[in-house]
């Protein structure tokens, strides 16, 4: 066993990188993001009172995914609300998702690095993959040629790619 | 026989054997077909080494790391992109593989562009939080339950949170939202005296409501026709009567409302970070285009939601859906307000329904487009004998199994083609030669 991957020092840092992808993962199953957004403050009560005690041998995206998921799993078994979506999250399966749970920091990084971009590359990007319009009818949109739009999507896609690359906490377990 | 040795073999390579030499080894030879074999690969080297002088060496090792640099400079993020979007020829398909198979280095590169396009895919439904604002609002919570001695952690922790739930900092982009947001003092420690002061405001706002209620209703009633009623500061509503009306909301948007429905509206565009209407009924939407503002349009009764920037849609009646959406112009995407991963990108011509589960494609009925329905094969073998092209497949489209489809034949050639590529499922590639076209994409799923 290891020390608490939790303290006072790192918990605003830890609570900032994880709050919003754990609030789309609850809200991918409940469909509620209120409720998505209870579970998941919820769960840094908890871990906020507890940080001193947690001993944990794996990461703090490991431990929270975990907490919030079963806190998620005692929402929809005790609220009447949620009674259709108790088949779809399979409470047997309790490390289904870690993959699933670094989809949404993934997501979250996307749009963190697209802040990055220039104005009209992070508009064409989003338009393109995002929004879904084609390269065509972004042209016709914006009044550019179809080539500018596509070498403003490789472009973004390289400098998301190599922002992604250096996230430590989307590639680590 | 005698022995016959290497050097007797070289003198007859050379020409110089003895005719008793030579006798012996042309015995040798045909005694037994491995050393006839054998004479016959000592000829082999004998004639090329003779060559050899003018035969340069080459450093393969360094040849290689030329060749594999070479493929890497060449596969431009263009070209990359345009096989992630299924758009590359099938030489620049296997360009890039083989670019990917290059190097540990080159692979990685190829997941993580194929990642970053998969996952971008699904941010229309990725909800930004303001982090910070939450932050603030945690810390504010942590205070609160400081201040709470008596209970235990799990109730302490319920009461803040449906506190919290209502708490005015928090951004949510729901319509029903925006109207109750109010500035409402939260952080008040939790005691019985505080809980029946909030019954005593429950019931006095109960009793508030229920007159605004009925003041609205009879409002409605009066009204009985297009009328325009401020229902806050943000938005407003406007209803029609026995029959059709035009609206031209702040930002441009017309909207051809039809006969007995609502629509709530944005009063400025500029107050929201997206212009939100909700329409109980049906409609046509000729959308203002704002890049910077998505349009979203918020069907009450079907639980549908559409999203554009700029567009033409019309939400047509039917009897046997719920909803049916006709995409004139543009491209919009519906989606189900309940479920937003169930959605469809609709292009110009599409018409959708929504069954209260799922979008279903709908085809123009036969009298409204003057087409037959025809296996897409037979569509394809008839554009190459008439007109002449050559259609070709790209290995990587998949033909499973018969594709029906509702085609005019008497249009022009380039004409049915664009019809077949207005299918989600089907797409192709003007190649370099005229009149030759390559199918990309065809999947069908039975």
């Amino acid at each position: 066993m290891n020390n608490s991957p939790f303290n006072e020092s790192n918990f605003e840092e830890v609570f900032k990188t994880y709050f919003g992808p754990l609030c789309n993962y609850v809200n991918s199953y409940l469909k509620d993001w209120e409720s998505s957004r209870e579970i998941v403050q919820g769960t840094f009560m908890k871990v906020w009172e507890n940080k001193d005690s947690i001993k944990i041998n794996t990461s703090a995206k490991s431990y929270l995914y975990s907490a919030v998921r079963n806190r998620m799993i005692d929402s929809i078994r005790s609220n009447k609300k949620f009674d259709e979506y108790k088949n779809t999250v399979n409470v047997d399966e309790a490390d289904e998702g870690i993959e699933n749970m670094n989809s949404f920091l993934i997501r979250e990084e996307i749009l963190k690095s697209m802040e990055k971009l220039k104005p009209k590359m992070k508009k064409i990007f989003s338009l393109s993959k995002i929004e879904g319009l084609t390269y065509n009818e972004i042209a016709a949109y914006l009044n550019i040629s179809k080539r500018a739009v596509e070498d403003n999507v490789a472009k973004a896609l390289r400098i998301l790619k190599e922002d992604l690359e250096g996230n430590e906490v989307i590639f680590t377990d | 026989m005698s022995k016959i040795k290497e050097q007797d073999i070289l003198k007859l390579l050379r020409g110089k054997a003895s005719p008793k030499k030579l006798k012996a080894l042309e015995e040798w030879s045909s005694k037994d077909t491995v050393n006839a074999v054998s004479l016959e690969r000592y000829q082999r080297i004998y004639d090329e080494a003779d060559h050899l002088s003018t035969y340069n060496h080459v450093d393969t090792d360094l040849e290689w790391k030329n060749f594999t640099s070479n493929i890497k400079e060449s596969v431009a993020d263009t070209e990359i992109l345009e096989y992630f979007d299924g758009l590359a020829s099938p030489t620049q398909r296997k360009k890039v593989e083989d670019w990917k198979k290059m190097s540990a280095s080159n692979e990685s590169d190829f997941e993580t562009f194929n990642l970053i396009l998969e996952e971008s895919r699904e941010l229309s439904d990725y909800k930004k939080v303001d982090v910070d604002n939450e932050w603030a609002n945690f810390g504010k919570l942590l205070k609160e339950k400081e201040t709470q001695p008596t209970e235990s952690l799990e109730i302490q922790s319920s009461n803040v949170q449906k506190e919290i739930s209502v708490a005015p900092t928090f951004k949510n982009t729901s319509t029903s939202t925006v109207h109750e947001a109010k500035e409402i003092p939260l952080i008040t420690p939790y005691t019985e005296e505080r809980q029946s002061n909030r019954v005593v405001m429950w019931r006095v706002f109960a009793v508030a409501a229920s007159i605004l209620l009925l003041a609205v209703f009879g409002w409605t009633l009066w009204q009985n026709a297009g009328s325009s009623t401020t229902s806050d500061d943000m938005f407003l509503t406007y209803a029609t009567a026995d029959y059709p009306e035009v609206i031209t909301l702040s930002d441009g948007t017309i909207i051809n409302l039809d006969e007995q429905t609502i629509l709530t509206y944005f009063k400025d565009a500029n107050l929201s970070e997206e212009r939100s209407v909700t329409i109980d009924g049906k409609g046509e939407f000729n959308v203002a285009s704002n890049p910077e503002k998505p349009f979203i349009v918020k069907a009450k009764r079907s639980g549908v939601g559409i999203r554009v920037l700029g567009t033409k849609f019309r939400l047509e009646k039917s009897d046997e859906y719920i909803e049916v959406i006709r995409n004139i112009e543009g491209s919009v995407r519906a989606y189900s307000l309940s479920d937003t991963s169930t959605h469809v990108v609709m292009t110009a011509g599409d018409r959708y329904a929504f069954d209260g589960a799922k979008f279903i494609e709908l085809r123009d009925l036969e009298e409204e487009y003057n087409g037959k329905e025809y296996d897409i094969l037979y569509v394809l073998d008839y554009l190459m004998e008439e007109s002449g092209w050559r259609v070709t497949s790209s290995p990587y489209a998949e033909f499973n199994g018969e594709a029906i489809i509702m085609v005019d034949l008497d249009k022009p050639y380039e004409e049915i083609l664009e019809d077949l590529a207005r299918r989600q499922d089907f797409q192709y590639v003007k190649m370099p030669c005229d009149g030759c076209f390559q199918v990309t994409r065809f999947t069908v799923d039975y």
